[in-house]
C-alpha cells in the first residue's frame, strides 16, 4: 500500500489540491462559525446565554426603544452590533428556551398526532406499513418520556450539524484516488506491466483500494478535525453528555443520544457515505483509460441524486445520494419507510444501503480488475468511412467534439438538465394564477382602457362587499349565511392580488410599462440566483470534463512532437481555441437556457421591449435600457464567464501536460467554489 | 543538396549532451550509431526543431535552417523513437491528420496516403484503430507518416524497432529505395540496419563524433584484429582475458567464438573480416560497460 500512497502523494498536483481543500474548508468553516447574517454571531449568542434571567426585561426595553429610536437605550447590555440585532438575538434565545421548556408537551404532541392518524384512518388499514409506521412513531416518542433537554447554548454543535461543504471537498479525495491509481496507471501503460506480475491482480487491487481509503480517512480526519477544533475553540461544544434534543433543530430526534454519541454517529455515517461514493467512483475507474467516462457517469449519478431528492416518493427521496449525505437531517425527524408491510426507520436503512452499495462497488471493482483485459482486444475494423480532408480546423474540431468526448458531455448535460427540470412543478399558486390573470389584461403601457378596467374592478369588489353586508343583515343563521355568500366571498379573495397589481400599475412613471413581474422576479431574485449558481457549477464541471485533455493530449500521445516539427503549433492551437470556444458556448447555453425556458413556461417573460425601470428588480441594471438589453447583458456575462473558465482550463491543460491533474485542478478551482457558493446560499 | 551541421552544442545545465558536433551530409543514407546517452536523440531533436541548440548552426544548401523556417520543415520527414499516435484514430485518419499538419492538399494527400499504406503493407488495416494494431504495424505507420510528403530530408530514429526480421529487411530495403536523391539520417542500435546501405557511418559517444567514415574505411581499421576462435565450451570464459567476445556459436568441436583482440589468442584462431558490429564493440564495448 505504501507504494500506492507514494503514487498519490508523489504528485505535487495531488498534494497541492488536497492542501488547498483543507485550507478552503478551514476558512469557510471559520466564516460559518463567525457569520453575522442574522444580525448577531453565535459567539454573541453564547455570551448572551449567560444572562438568561434578564433577557425578558431587556427585550421589553428594546421593544420600547424601537418605537422611538432617537431615545437613548439604557438597561440593556449590548452584545450584538446594534439594538435591532440584539432584539433578534434575544428573541432567538427566548424562542429556544421556550422550545426546551415545552419539550415534554412537544413530545406528547408528536405521539398524539401519530395516534390520531391511526385512529382516523389517515394512514390506511391496521397491519399496513404506514399504520404500523405510525404505531412505531408513537412508541418511539413514548419511550422518550422522562428525557429532559438541557437549556444551554448549543451553537458549537449546531455549526457542525449544519455544515455540508466538507463532504463535497472530501469527495475530491475519493476522486483523486480512483483517477491516479487506476485511470492514470492505465493511461501510462504501467498497469499492463503490473497485472502480469505474481501479485498483480487481487492483491494489487486491494492495495490500491486501501490506499484510496487511507487518503479518504486522512482527509476526513484533517477536515472534520479542523471543523471540530474550530467549533470547540470558537464556540465550545458544551456538556457532551446532555441529550441531543437540547440542540436547536433536534427536538424531534427519535433517539436518546447524548451530544457526544450523536456526533460520533453523525461522523461515522458521513464516513460511510463518503466510502460508498469513493468506492463507486473507484469501480467506475477500473476499466476506462480516460477520466471522462468515470467523471461523466459520476456526475450523471449526482444529477440523478438531485432528481431523486425532489421526488415525491419517500424511498427515492431518502435514498437519493444527495440526501444520504446529510446524516444530521435524518435525526431531526422520525421517518418510517415502508418495506412491504414492515416500517423501517430511515436512520437504519440509509447507512445500510450505503454499506451495501459500498461493498458491492468494492467487490464489483475487484472482479472487473481481476478479469478484465488490460490491452484492447478489438481486432475489428471500425468500419466508418474516412473522410479524406486535410483541414486542420476540421481535425481539431473533431478532436474536441468527438474524439475528446465534448459532444458526449454536451449530451449528458442536456439529459441531466432535462431530468432536473422535468421534475419541477409547473403548478402556479393561487396568488400566481390570479396575478397572471390581471397581468395579461394590464401588461404594456398605461391606457385609458386599462384605467377603466381598474376602476370597474374596484367597483366590483365594493359591490361584493355591499352584497355580503346586506346578506349579513338579512340572514341570521351563520351556516346559511356562509352558503349564500360563499361565491361572493370567494370572489372577494381576489382583491388582495388585485390590490398588488393595481399598486404596481399605479407606481409606473412616464415611459414605463406594466411588466408581469413574476417571471423576472424569479430569474433575478434569490431563487433565480441560486439556480444560476447551480447551473454555473454544473457548467464548470462539464467544461473541466470536456476541455482538460485538449492541450494535454498532444503531450500525452506524443503527437505534439509532429506539430512542433512541422512548425504548426500556433495554427493548431488557434483552431483548438475556436473549437473549444464553440463547445463552451453550446455548453453554457445548455446549462442556463433550461431555467429560462422553465420560467417562461410557468410565468411568461413578456414585454421585453419595456424599459427595465418598469420593474424594481431590474432597475439596478440602469433604468433606461430595455428589458431585452438586460437579458442580453446577463447572457453575455454568463458566456464571458464560461469562456474565461475555458481559457483557464486550457491553460492548465497546456501547463500540466496531463489530463487528470488538469481535470482535478480545474474542478477544484471552478466547480467546487461554485458548489460551495450554492450551499452557502441555502 | 547539402545539410551541414556546424559545431553543434547542447548543454543541460552542467551536462554537455553535444560537444561541438560537425557533420556534412549530401544525398544518401547516413547511419548514426552510438550507445544510450551518446547524444543521438538530442542531435535529432535539434535537427527537427524539437529542441533548441545551445550553440552552433545547421545549414541547408548554405542557409541557416532557423532562417529558412517553414521552408526547411516542409522538406523534412521525421520518425520519432517513441510511438506517437492518437490511439482512437484509424491509420488512414492519422495519416490524413499528418497531411493536414504538413499543409498538403486533399487530393495530393489522398494519393500519397494510399501509396504509403500500400508500400508499408498497411492497406488492409487502414480502417483499424491504432489502439488495436500490433507494435510492428504502428512502427510502419510511423514510417508512413514520415515519408508521406516525399520529403528531401528524412530523420529516422530507430526505424526498425519492434519489427520482425522479415519486416526489418523490407523496411531496410524500402529506405534504400526511397533514399535516392534524399538525405536520410538513421539513428539505430541495430547495426545491420545501416551496415550495407549507409553511405557513411557516424559513431557518436558522449556528445562527440568519435569515428566517421564508410563501412569499408571503418572496418579496415580493424583488419587483423578480429579472430574466429575454436575452444572447448568450458574454456570460453578464459577468452575474455585476451580480448572482447563479439559473438558465440556452437561449433562441431566445442564453441566458435568471434574475438576482438589485437593479437591471436593461445587457442586455434583464424583472422576474419571485421564487421561494423566489431567496430561498434571495439569503440564502445569496454568503455560503456555492459
Amino acid at each position: 500500500m505504501s507504494w500506492e500512497l507514494q503514487k498519490l502523494f508523489g504528485s505535487r498536483f495531488v498534494a497541492l489540491l488536497l492542501l488547498g481543500a483543507a485550507i478552503l474548508n478551514g476558512v469557510l468553516f471559520y466564516n460559518h462559525c463567525t457569520d453575522d447574517a442574522p444580525g448577531y454571531t453565535l459567539l454573541e449568542m453564547k455570551e448572551k446565554y449567560e444572562s438568561q434571567e434578564s433577557l425578558e426585561a431587556e427585550l421589553e426595553l428594546l421593544e420600547a426603544w424601537a418605537w422611538d429610536p432617537s431615545q437613548k437605550l439604557e438597561g440593556v447590555e449590548l452584545v450584538a452590533k446594534d439594538p435591532f440585532g440584539e432584539r433578534r438575538l434575544i428573541l432567538d434565545i427566548l424562542g429556544r428556551m421556550e422550545e426546551i421548556e415545552n419539550y415534554p408537551d412537544y413530545r406528547k404532541q408528536i405521539q398524539a398526532e401519530a395516534l390520531a392518524r391511526m385512529r382516523f384512518g389517515l394512514v390506511g388499514d391496521p397491519g399496513s406499513a404506514p399504520y404500523r409506521g405510525q404505531e412505531r412513531v408513537a412508541e418511539i416518542y413514548g419511550n422518550l418520556e422522562g428525557l429532559v433537554p438541557e437549556n444551554s447554548f448549543s451553537g458549537g454543535v449546531e455549526v457542525l450539524t449544519q455544515w455540508r461543504i466538507t463532504e463535497l471537498l472530501l469527495l475530491l479525495f475519493g476522486l483523486v484516488g480512483g483517477l491516479f491509481l487506476l485511470v492514470q496507471e492505465r493511461r501510462a501503460g504501467t498497469l499492463m506491466l503490473l497485472r502480469s506480475t505474481r501479485h498483480g491482480r487481487a492483491r494489487l487491487y486491494l492495495q490500491k483500494y486501501t490506499a484510496m481509503l487511507a487518503l479518504l480517512v486522512l482527509g476526513a480526519v484533517v477536515l472534520y478535525g479542523t471543523n471540530l477544533t474550530l467549533s470547540a475553540m470558537l464556540l465550545g461544544l458544551g456538556n457532551l453528555n446532555r441529550s441531543i434534543q437540547s440542540v436547536q433543530g433536534f427536538l424531534a430526534c427519535p433517539v436518546p443520544f447524548t451530544v457526544l454519541g450523536f456526533l460520533i454517529t453523525m461522523y461515522l455515517e458521513k464516513l460511510i457515505w463518503l466510502w460508498m461514493c469513493s468506492s463507486l467512483f473507484f469501480l467506475l475507474c477500473v476499466r476506462p483509460s480516460g477520466a471522462a467516462v468515470p467523471m461523466v457517469v459520476f456526475a450523471a449519478v449526482a444529477g440523478l441524486g438531485v432528481y431523486m431528492a425532489n421526488s415525491t416518493n419517500l424511498w427515492l427521496r431518502s435514498l437519493s445520494p444527495v440526501a444520504m449525505a446529510d446524516s444530521a437531517a435524518r435525526y431531526q425527524r422520525c421517518l418510517m419507510l415502508p418495506l412491504g408491510n414492515i416500517p423501517v426507520a430511515e436512520q437504519f436503512i440509509v447507512p445500510l444501503v450505503c454499506g451495501v452499495l459500498g461493498l458491492g462497488s468494492f467487490f464489483g471493482g475487484l472482479w472487473l480488475f481481476c478479469t478484465g483485459a488490460t490491452v484492447p482486444v478489438d481486432a475489428v475494423s471500425t468500419g466508418r468511412p474516412t473522410l479524406h480532408h486535410t483541414s486542420l480546423l476540421r481535425f481539431e474540431t473533431y478532436k474536441v467534439f468527438l474524439y475528446g468526448g465534448g459532444l458526449v458531455v454536451l449530451a449528458v448535460l442536456l439529459l441531466t438538465q432535462l431530468l432536473i427540470y422535468r421534475g419541477y412543478s409547473t403548478q402556479l399558486s393561487i396568488y400566481q394564477e390570479r396575478y397572471t390573470h390581471y397581468a395579461r389584461i394590464l401588461e404594456g403601457p398605461p391606457t385609458v382602457e386599462k384605467e377603466d378596467f381598474l376602476e370597474a374592478e374596484n367597483q366590483r369588489f365594493v359591490q361584493l362587499e355591499e352584497k355580503i353586508a346586506r346578506f349579513r343583515q338579512e340572514i341570521q343563521d351563520e351556516m346559511v349565511f356562509q352558503q349564500v355568500t360563499a361565491e361572493y366571498t370567494a370572489q372577494l379573495t381576489w382583491r388582495e392580488t388585485f390590490q398588488d397589481v393595481e399598486l404596481q400599475y399605479r407606481s409606473l412613471e412616464a415611459g414605463q410599462s406594466f411588466v408581469p413581474r413574476l417571471g423576472y422576479e424569479y430569474l433575478f431574485g434569490r431563487q433565480g440566483q441560486r439556480a444560476a449558481l447551480r447551473s454555473l457549477a454544473l457548467l464548470f464541471l462539464v467544461q473541466a470534463l470536456a476541455l482538460s485533455g485538449v492541450m494535454a493530449r498532444e503531450e500525452e500521445t506524443g503527437v505534439g512532437l509532429f506539430q512542433n516539427t512541422f512548425g504548426v503549433v500556433r495554427q493548431v492551437n488557434r483552431r483548438k481555441y475556436l473549437a473549444c470556444g464553440i463547445l463552451t458556448l453550446l455548453l453554457a447555453t445548455a446549462a442556463f437556457l433550461p431555467e429560462w425556458l422553465y420560467v417562461n413556461r410557468m410565468f411568461g417573460l413578456t414585454q421585453l421591449g419595456a424599459v427595465s425601470s418598469s420593474l424594481p428588480i431590474l432597475s439596478k441594471f440602469g433604468g433606461e435600457i430595455p428589458i431585452y438589453g438586460v437579458v442580453i447583458l446577463v447572457w453575455a456575462l454568463w458566456f464571458a464567464a464560461a469562456l474565461l473558465a475555458a481559457a483557464w482550463i486550457l491553460f492548465l491543460s497546456a501547463k500540466t501536460k496531463r489530463t487528470i491533474p488538469a481535470l482535478l485542478v480545474s474542478t477544484g478551482t471552478l466547480a467546487v467554489p461554485a458548489l460551495i457558493g450554492l450551499l452557502l446560499m441555502q | 543538396m547539402e545539410l551541414r551541421i556546424q559545431d553543434l552544442r547542447k548543454n543541460y545545465g552542467a551536462k554537455q549532451a553535444l560537444k561541438g558536433v560537425t557533420l556534412t551530409m549530401t544525398e544518401g543514407i547516413y547511419g548514426l550509431l552510438g550507445p544510450n546517452g551518446a547524444g543521438k536523440s538530442t542531435l535529432m531533436n535539434i535537427l527537427t526543431g524539437n529542441l533548441p541548440a545551445t550553440s552552433g548552426s545547421i545549414f541547408l544548401d548554405g542557409r541557416d535552417i532557423t532562417t529558412l523556417g517553414k521552408a526547411f520543415r516542409s522538406r523534412l520527414g521525421y520518425m520519432p523513437q517513441y510511438q506517437a499516435f492518437y490511439p482512437g484514430f484509424t491509420a488512414e485518419q492519422f495519416l490524413c491528420y499528418i497531411a493536414s499538419l504538413r499543409g498538403m492538399t486533399k487530393n495530393h494527400a489522398k494519393e500519397r496516403i494510399a501509396w504509403a499504406l500500400e508500400l508499408l503493407g498497411l492497406w488492409e488495416v487502414r480502417k483499424k484503430s491504432i489502439r488495436s494494431m500490433s507494435g510492428g504495424m504502428r512502427q510502419r505507420l510511423l514510417l508512413a507518416q514520415a515519408i508521406l510528403d516525399d520529403p528531401d530530408i528524412l530523420v529516422l530514429d530507430e526505424p526498425t524497432a519492434g519489427l520482425d526480421p522479415r519486416q526489418r529487411t523490407i523496411v531496410r530495403n524500402l529506405i534504400g529505395e526511397i533514399s535516392l536523391q534524399k538525405i536520410v539520417l538513421i539513428s539505430t542500435h541495430v547495426v545491420s540496419d545501416v551496415e550495407f546501405t549507409a553511405k557513411e557511418l557516424v559513431l557518436l559517444s558522449q556528445g562527440e563524433i568519435c569515428l566517421q567514415g564508410t563501412q569499408w574505411e571503418l572496418t579496415s581499421q580493424l583488419q587483423g584484429q578480429v579472430w574466429e576462435v575454436s575452444v572447448p565450451e568450458n574454456q570460453v570464459g578464459e577468452l575474455e582475458k585476451y580480448g572482447t567476445v563479439c559473438a558465440l556459436a556452437k561449433g562441431e568441436k566445442g564453441a566458435l567464438v568471434r574475438l576482438l583482440a589485437s593479437q591471436a589468442p593461445p587457442f586455434p584462431a583464424e583472422p576474419i573480416r571485421p564487421s561494423l558490429e566489431d567496430v561498434y564493440l571495439h569503440q564502445f564495448g569496454e568503455a560503456e560497460g555492459l
